[in-house]
């Protein structure tokens, strides 16, 4: 008898969404929803929150403002929380969606004279012309003052020493579903901005009620 | 003299000792082998790729220290080029990951759908870099 009338929601938010600016967010764009024993499409339109100019580029929602939101529909309702306890909203400006071309060129550009810059002082540093003047004398017993035969080869093998690390040669072929070394550390990357987002808007909120 | 020579002896010894272990210390702190075995897929073979390093290292270093020549022909010195410069692209692009550079640009300037062409200007710039280098001496750092 009991069992019939029961209804249990298993919320799970979503860790970072991004939306256009005054989005209304509802309960099914900031989490997954699972409901039995009730109608779950029309839990998904329920509002939770409107973005107004006030939250700025990133706005933190709590998973209790989920609970509370659903709780308020359906008082008698069992709500699960299953996954992360905040989520990261992004507020998408329109003209930000793409990055303009000189930007792209610009810094391009800039990691391409480092890139330079940097094998250039590499190479000063542990004097390779001589090291490989040496090898040369090594391998062939002749001396040569420039052995191109070995620096050509060797300058094109740097870049596809480069291409391989960053998985740009072997993508399509062979590798398609390892993700790159770029990728992981992308992904550790925003994932520690989000830890530090999500920790920093928590203690500001503390403060504010203290 | 007998008592001097063992010194210099275990003095050579353990030098060496602690050489080898920091390159190999050098290498595996910059993920450059695991790579390589996640490209080539051969997990087992391990073993044989630590081999080839301590004999890598230790020819180079007799041949290096009692300066004989192998008298090989000129052509083996593009393909040991070719090796050794993808080795070195290989190990300049893990120090650039290491250093974060490249996911801190590309999401400060809201870049990431560019990525591929910011790698592709390292890898441009390395192989220029490198050609100016030995190819124009004067113009060198």
């Amino acid at each position: 008898v009991l069992a019939e009338n029961r209804i249990d929601i298993y919320v799970r938010p979503r860790q970072r969404l991004s939306v256009p600016r005054h989005a209304l967010l509802t309960v099914g764009k900031i989490a997954e929803v699972a409901a039995v024993g009730a109608g779950q499409d029309a839990l998904l339109e329920i509002p939770v929150h409107r973005l107004t100019d006030q939250d700025g580029t990133m706005c933190i929602i709590p998973a209790i403002d989920v609970i509370v939101a659903l709780k308020r529909r359906l008082p008698e309702a069992e709500i699960h929380l299953i996954g992360p306890s905040e989520t990261i909203v992004d507020i998408r400006d329109i003209r930000e969606s793409r990055p303009s071309a000189l930007a792209v060129i610009l810094v391009w550009l800039l990691l391409f004279t480092g890139s330079a810059l940097t094998i250039m002082n590499f190479h000063a540093d542990v004097s390779m012309l001589r090291v490989q003047q040496n090898i040369y004398y090594l391998m062939t017993g002749a001396y040569s003052l420039h052995p191109y035969v070995l620096q050509i080869p060797y300058a094109f093998g740097v870049g596809v020493g480069m291409a391989l690390f960053f998985n740009h040669l072997l993508r399509r072929k062979v590798n398609e579903e390892e993700p790159s070394p770029l990728e992981v550390e992308m992904f550790m990357y925003e994932q520690s901005i989000n830890d530090y987002v999500i920790t920093q808007e928590n203690s500001k909120k503390h403060e504010g009620r203290v | 003299v007998i008592g001097e020579y063992a010194v210099l002896a275990l003095l050579g010894f353990a030098w060496g000792a602690a050489v080898g272990s920091g390159f190999i210390a050098l290498l595996a702190a910059l993920d450059v082998i695991p790579r390589l075995v996640q490209l080539s897929r051969s997990r087992d073979c391990i073993r044989l790729y630590e081999w080839a390093l301590i004999l890598g290292g230790l020819s180079a270093t007799i041949v290096d220290l009692f300066s004989v020549s192998m008298e090989l022909p000129i052509w083996t010195m593009a393909v040991f080029g070719l090796l050794s410069g993808v080795f070195v692209g290989m190990l300049s692009a893990a120090l650039t990951e290491v250093l974060n550079v490249l996911p801190i640009l590309a999401r400060r300037f809201r870049m990431q759908s560019v990525i591929p062409y910011l790698v592709s200007a390292m890898v441009i710039g390395k192989i220029i870099g490198s050609l100016i280098n030995f190819l124009f001496p004067a113009l060198s750092p």
